[in-house]
C-alpha cells in the first residue's frame, strides 16, 4: 500500500510514459504522506471503453466516464482533505505526462484500515505511527 | 463466502503453481477462520511486463487481496495473513518483501 491502478485505453501509453507516471505518483504520494517510496505500487491496466473496475479497498465496482481513470487504495486514517490533495496531485501529473486535458482523467481513492494489510512480512502501521525502521525500505530498490 | 484475488507480475510466479497456491489459500482460510466461513474462491490477474511499478521501478511484487466475513478480530486476521504469506513464499520461493497480503471485511465500503 498505497496501490494505484491506472485504467488506460489499449496502446495509449508508451513504457516511458508509464514509468514516468509511476515515478510521479510516487513523488506525489510520498511528498504528501511521507510514506516510504518503496511502498508505492502503480499498475497500468489496458481496458475497453466503458469498463468497470473492482474496488481493491471497498465493495463493488468503480464507474468512470473519462478515457483515463486512477483507482487508488490507501491506508485509512488521513483527513479527507489529504486524500483529495493526493488524488488531485495524481490527476494533474498524469494529464501533464500524457499531454491530455485534465478533464480526460478522473480517479477515486478508497481506504482500508492499515491492520488489514501485511507488507514485507509486517502488519502495516496506522498513518503517523510508522516506526523509523520503515524508512529503511527506501534503500531497497524494486 | 471468502474471495481472494492474486495479482502477479508476469514472469515471476509460474502459472503451474497457481492451483497449489489457491489450495493453500483455501486451507489457511478454513483452518483459521473456520470451515463454516467458506467457500473460498481464488482468481488471478497477471500484470504484463512494463505495466507494474514499485517505488517508480519495475515491480516483482505479488498482491494477494482477500475479502473475508465481517467481524474478524485483529489477531485472527493477522494470523490468516501470515499463514498465507508464509505459504506463498514457501511455494514460490519469493521473499516476504515481494508480497502484499490483505484481508478486508467483505462489506467494507472503502
Amino acid at each position: 500500500m498505497p496501490y494505484y491502478r491506472c485504467l488506460i485505453p489499449k496502446g495509449s501509453l508508451s513504457y516511458d510514459q508509464r514509468s514516468e507516471i509511476a515515478t510521479a505518483f510516487t513523488d506525489v504520494h510520498c511528498g504528501i504522506s511521507a510514506a516510504p517510496r518503496n511502498f508505492v505500487h502503480v499498475a497500468f491496466l489496458e481496458v475497453e471503453k466503458g469498463s468497470l473496475v473492482s474496488d481493491t479497498h471497498g465493495t463493488g465496482v468503480l464507474e468512470y466516464d473519462t478515457p483515463f481513470f486512477i483507482a487508488g487504495g490507501n491506508r485509512a486514517g488521513r483527513p479527507p482533505e489529504v486524500r483529495a490533495q493526493i488524488l488531485d496531485g495524481l490527476v494533474n501529473r498524469f494529464s501533464e505526462i500524457v499531454s491530455v486535458p485534465r478533464s480526460d482523467v478522473s480517479g477515486h481513492i478508497s481506504e482500508a484500515p492499515a491492520s488489514w494489510t501485511m507488507e514485507d512480512g509486517e502488519i502495516l502501521p496506522e498513518p503517523g505511527e510508522e516506526p523509523a525502521e520503515w524508512y529503511e525500505h527506501d534503500a531497497v530498490a524494486g | 463466502m471468502i474471495e481472494f484475488q492474486c495479482t502477479v507480475q508476469e514472469g515471476y510466479v509460474p502459472s503451474t503453481l497457481r492451483n497449489e497456491l489457491a489450495n493453500t489459500i483455501e486451507s489457511c482460510c478454513l483452518e483459521i477462520l473456520g470451515i463454516g466461513q467458506g467457500p473460498v474462491s481464488v482468481s488471478w490477474v497477471s500484470i504484463p511486463k512494463g505495466f507494474g511499478f514499485r517505488g517508480g521501478h519495475p515491480s516483482t511484487t505479488s498482491l494477494v487481496r482477500g475479502k473475508i466475513p465481517d467481524g474478524c478480530d485483529k489477531d485472527t486476521r493477522s494470523k490468516l495473513m501470515r499463514c498465507i504469506g508464509d505459504e506463498w513464499c514457501r511455494i514460490t520461493g519469493t521473499k516476504q518483501d515481494e508480497l502484499i497480503v490483505s484481508a478486508r471485511d467483505i462489506s467494507w465500503a472503502g
